[in-house]
């Protein structure tokens, strides 16, 4: 009976505990991240922020081109996803079952996305050549 | 473990920086030393031979970390590199496809394929050296 008391108590806490968690997950500060939660949380935002500029540097270069090379940008581009993503789960896979490993996913989504990115914006001033 | 994050963020940083250090030597293409060759064709030839060394060099690193892992890591570095191959082939054939038709597209061609190899055995590297931990 004490058990089962103990376990009752133990599961109101934890439940308690990711509850508030969930509540304040919109406010970590990410200028100064303090726990392995926040610091995966901070770098998924900062990987999103990096596809957004991404999204608009490819649609930049997109409509520079004429239907069969933005057909073949495109192609590149599913390839690229494809090859980040295996990429990815592949870096993190030496972090499998820690608590870190969505750090280290993102940071990969991160890096790689940044490189692509860097790699178009190249390709359009070829363009404006 | 606290210094991981510093590690990866200082290797990601390297990375950024050298796939833009790449993608600079392309837009200066005028000065690359293969380019200094008397004609087009010794020009490409030299830019292709570039290309075979750095392939050759990243499939030593391939070979290398393929080796470190276990099975299951290493059907997924696999899955990672056929995908990466994809990428390759299909990124350097838009990058030279506005030369399409003139003399220098095997040229740039090579270039992109060289300087996307070289990435991507950078990228390797690091994973080794992680591994080595």
């Amino acid at each position: 009976m004490k058990r089962l008391f103990a376990a009752t108590l133990l599961c109101t806490a934890l439940l308690g505990a990711s509850a508030s968690a969930q509540k304040t997950a919109p406010q970590v500060s990410c200028r100064d991240p303090q726990s392995q939660y926040e610091m995966n949380v901070c770098a998924d935002r900062a990987y999103k922020a990096a596809d957004a500029v991404l999204n608009g540097v490819y649609n930049q270069l997109a409509a520079k081109l004429e239907e069969k090379e933005r057909a073949k940008l495109k192609a590149t581009e599913v390839s690229w996803l494809k090859y980040r993503d295996d990429n990815c789960d592949y870096e993190s896979s030496l972090y499998e079952g820690g608590s870190m490993r969505p750090l280290i996913y993102s940071s990969c989504m991160e890096r790689m996305t940044k490189a692509r990115t860097a790699e178009l914006r190249e390709q359009i001033k070829e363009q404006e050549q | 473990m606290k210094t991981r994050p510093i590690i990866i963020c200082a290797l990601s940083m390297l990375l950024v920086m050298t796939a833009a250090a790449g993608a600079k030597t392309q837009k200066e293409r005028r000065i690359q030393p293969c380019e200094e060759r008397g004609s087009q064709a010794e020009a490409s030839g030299c830019a292709h031979q570039e290309y075979v060394a750095a392939d050759a060099e990243l499939n030593k690193v391939y070979g290398r970390l393929a080796a470190a892992l276990d099975a299951e890591d290493r059907a997924l570095l696999k899955a990672s590199e056929l995908n990466w191959i994809k990428y390759r082939d299909s990124n350097c054939e838009f990058e030279s496809s506005q030369y399409k038709g003139g003399t220098m597209r095997p040229m740039i061609e090579s270039f992109c394929l060289t300087r996307v190899t070289k990435a991507r055995a950078a990228e390797l590297r690091e994973q080794l050296e992680l591994r080595a931990q």
